[in-house]
């Protein structure tokens, strides 16, 4: 009974508000407990008083500041509607919307909140940073919002860098050198801004005496810009650095994107004949990760081949085709079969991957190289195969479609059947009037067949199919422009 | 093994919000944080967890990081003491404390003064079920004497639970025996009169509620929970209700509640300036830590530590800040003049027993 009269209290306290000056002296009292000491019960009495608006909004605030940390913005829209000129209140509804994820729709709440109170001018470097990370119909802005960051943070040592990447993204990169090269005189590690410099001179030919920035990147830049950076220095070849990247990605990576790291790591491992090393990463995966056995078996096997350990090799392989019955699985045991000279293995392997998947990427070079290991390159056994594939590979009545048709004709070319390989890609031009790609594969083998007249045909119609198609497949341009020197050579 | 004596005099600082006259000289605090490289996953915990433990010290104007380590350390009354989480021994393949293996329960929770080897619990695998599961196990505060954690976990076959079980525990108890099974260790629990736990479970239901996860009936069904967690301006009790079997199994609910941790167990913790003079000028704050003196407030954001002398209850430009990535407070403890410097000196020197 006593606990009944107490929970009614709250009720009688804000229907009496107004009725005298104790009444006033202890509703203000409920508005101090919620609004400097975040008292939620406080704040839920608070927000059943009836009070001046101004005090209703500062109610609502701290009481979502009482709640935890990203809790749904609810009660700070009601703010928002009682006074749409308060600052906290905006600010407070962005990071709950980042809390999220939607950083689109949190960027524009950030920007007004510190269009109304410009002593936030600060966090512009947070919004233009969350603006770095990508953010739809942000492009018009985010150059202004960097020089409102710089005007107002000159010295935030995360400003020249953050302005530097935007420059980068907006595709202005002699000002984006600027910036970063600014923000490194200022702070010779700075990873970010060296990560940027890194960027840019990844794509020259050489790295060259720019490597040192990618080493100083390494420290102190995110995990995904980690991969990413890794991932271009084993492009270029840079194993040693990719190393180091994958390395600090994986210590400071969270568990989904820690693992792919591992994983690429082993590969770079690979590389650099570290291949024991790649085992270890590979075995660990597998022990942890049963499921993905049938994707990571093969590269496994591929890591004990190397590393020497012969017999555990060639379990593994076997274990991945009874696990993923599929061409990929079958031609990694066929090439290993093929590299301990186990020819009649590889033949028969690569036999079961074609008969699995005719269009088995590289398989029908590997198994005529097995062929070749037998001492019997045109053994008539591989002709009679290779017809067999052909006859199971050509699209029946019911599969007249372009997409099947240029399969067909990348098969007769792989073959070296190039007059089949053109009637087909010729079909598949036909079938289709909008496709590009099989034009330019016939331009291709009747370029290798020596009929340049019609090997120009067919490049100068997929050109007219789509303009820039020549420029964008730089090896079929070049034999667009032999077949060209070929014609005018013929001539008198 | 050689055993480490760490012979520390921990120094308990009475609280006074005045400003006071002469500020010591040197504050450090000491605060502990999931590790952002494996917040939750075992694969780098190698027995200590995947936490770190920073020791921050403020000198004047000057703050720094005096020591960051990757353990769990705090102060006791007998001197620093690590805490970690001991995941599934990883043996390989199907026995790697995965889902389908049969040491998939075998998770410990330790306690042991630095340097000395816990004492871990023997794995029973009468307590777990041999169609295999997926547990968890998660800390969310450390005190002087008490720690709360969560024990989540799931079986998937026979059958089936989904438990969600945040308890508090002693320090001593998993100083002890550790913690590996549900019922090892007896947690503390609030003590609240009837009538208080009325109020709250009452502030809490919205028997109109569309989901169904705080009508009365779901609440008072499920096994309740509490936990502490840092809060803005305070540690706080979490509350939560879990229903582990039948037919709601796996549905969790939480209820906010007025009721805070008491002194006994969370130590003094208050703040010098209320959170309505802070808001306005951090509006990022996540949450602020006053130093036993008053004499300074750290607040902490998304991406750094600010530092304030606040003056008289005002907010004024920060003296110093620290860029830290964002992780939620698990333990916080002031050390105050000479003080600092010995945590300094003890941590530096410490070496876990998984080294």
């Amino acid at each position: 009974m006593l606990f009944l009269i107490l929970a009614a209290v709250p009720a009688l306290r804000a229907q009496t508000i107004s009725s005298g000056p104790k009444a006033a002296a202890a509703a203000s009292e409920t508005v101090r407990a919620c609004v400097e000491q975040l008292d939620i019960l406080s704040c839920e009495r608070a927000e059943k008083l009836r009070l001046p608006p101004k005090e209703k909004v500062e109610v609502l605030i701290y009481k979502y500041s009482a709640g935890p940390i990203c809790t749904p913005e609810l009660v700070l829209d009601k703010a928002i509607k009682l006074d749409p000129q308060n600052a906290l209140a905006y600010f407070l509804k962005a990071e709950a919307i980042l809390c999220t994820g939607n950083r689109d729709a949190a960027i524009p709440l950030y920007i007004k909140a510190i269009e109304l109170n410009p002593e936030w001018k600060p966090y512009y470097v947070d919004v233009g940073l969350l603006m770095n990370l990508g953010c739809a119909g942000c492009d018009s802005i985010v150059l202004k919002t960097w020089q409102l960051a710089l005007e107002s943070s000159p010295d935030d040592p995360r400003v020249l860098a953050g302005y530097g990447n935007a420059l980068l993204i907006q595709k202005k990169p002699n000002e984006a050198q600027a910036a970063f090269r600014k923000a490194l005189e200022r702070n010779p590690s700075d990873a970010s801004a060296a990560f940027g410099l890194c960027q840019i001179y990844l794509g020259a030919p050489n790295l060259g005496p720019y490597r040192q920035l990618c080493e100083t990147a390494i420290p102190g830049i995110s995990d995904s810009e980690l991969g990413s950076l890794a991932y271009q220095l084993e492009q270029k070849k840079d194993y040693s650095l990719a190393e180091r990247a994958y390395r600090r990605a994986i210590a400071i990576s969270t568990r989904d994107s820690r693992k792919s790291n591992l994983l690429n790591l082993a590969a770079v491992f690979l590389y650099e004949n570290k291949a024991g090393e790649a085992v270890k990463i590979y075995r660990d995966y597998l022990a942890t990760n049963p499921d993905d056995a049938g994707m990571w078996m093969d590269p496994y096997a591929n890591a004990l081949e190397q590393s020497g350990e012969i017999k555990k090799a060639e379990e593994e392989y076997l274990r991945a085709i009874d696990l993923h019955y599929e061409c990929g699985t079958l031609s990694g045991l066929g090439g290993f079969y093929d590299r301990q000279k186990r020819y009649g293995e590889a033949v028969q392997i690569f036999e079961k991957a074609l008969r699995e998947n005719w269009d088995c990427p590289y398989v029908l070079l590997q198994l005529r190289e097995a062929f070749a290991g037998l001492g019997t390159p045109h053994h008539p056994e591989l002709t009679e195969f290779e017809n067999k594939l052909v006859a199971a590979a050509r699209p029946g009545p019911e599969v007249q479609n372009s997409d099947r048709y240029h399969r067909f004709a990348r098969f007769l070319q792989e073959l070296g059947r190039l007059e089949d390989a053109a009637l087909a890609y010729r079909k598949a031009a036909d079938l289709d009037t909008n496709e590009v790609p099989p034009l330019g594969g016939l331009g291709w083998v009747l370029h290798d067949l020596g009929r340049h007249k019609e090997a120009v045909a067919a490049f100068e119609e997929a050109e007219r199919r789509q303009s820039g198609y020549l420029n964008s497949a730089p090896e079929v341009k070049r034999r667009y422009e032999e077949s060209l020197a070929a014609l005018k050579d013929k001539k008198p | 093994m050689k055993k480490l004596a760490f012979a520390i005099l921990f120094l308990l600082v009475p609280f006074s919000s005045s400003y006071p006259a002469d500020p010591p000289t040197k504050l450090a605090l000491l605060f502990a944080v999931p590790q952002s490289s494996c917040p939750e996953d075992f694969e780098c915990g190698h027995g200590q967890g995947a936490f770190e433990t920073f020791l921050l010290v403020i000198d004047g104007d000057q703050m720094k990081v005096a020591v960051r380590t990757p353990h769990l350390y705090v102060p006791r009354k007998s001197g620093f003491w690590e805490i970690g989480i001991l995941p599934p021994k990883n043996l390989g393949g199907e026995q790697n404390g995965g889902d389908g293996s049969s040491n998939w329960y075998d998770w410990k929770l330790w306690a042991a003064p630095v340097g000395k080897k816990p004492e871990l619990p023997p794995f029973d695998n009468g307590n777990s079920d041999q169609g295999g599961g997926h547990r968890r196990l998660t800390l969310s505060w450390v005190g002087n004497d008490y720690l709360s954690m969560t024990d989540y976990y799931e079986t998937s076959s026979g059958s089936l639970n989904y438990v969600t079980a945040p308890m508090i525990l002693s320090l001593d108890d998993l100083g002890n025996s550790g913690f590996s099974t549900f019922s090892s260790l007896k947690p503390w629990s609030p003590d609240f009169p009837p009538g208080i736990y009325k109020r709250e479970l009452g502030r809490c239901v919205s028997d109109g509620d569309p989901d169904g996860f705080h009508t009365r009936e779901f609440l008072e069904s499920a096994d309740q929970g509490w936990n502490v967690v840092r809060g803005r301006m305070r540690w706080e009790y979490e509350w939560t209700f879990n229903h582990g079997s039948g037919g709601a199994r796996g549905f969790n609910s939480g209820c906010a509640t007025t009721l805070r941790p008491p002194r006994s167990l969370v130590g003094a913790d208050t703040l010098v300036l209320g959170w309505n003079h802070i808001l306005p000028h951090v509006p990022d704050a996540q949450t602020a830590f006053s130093s036993p003196d008053g004499s300074l407030l750290l607040i902490f954001t998304k991406r750094q530590i600010l530092a304030f002398h606040p003056a008289e209850g005002v907010l004024t430009k920060p003296f110093a800040t620290l860029p830290i990535e964002s992780h939620p407070i698990l333990a916080a403890q002031w050390a105050v003049g000479k003080y600092a410097d010995n945590w300094a000196q003890i941590l530096v020197q410490a070496k876990s027993w998984t080294e």
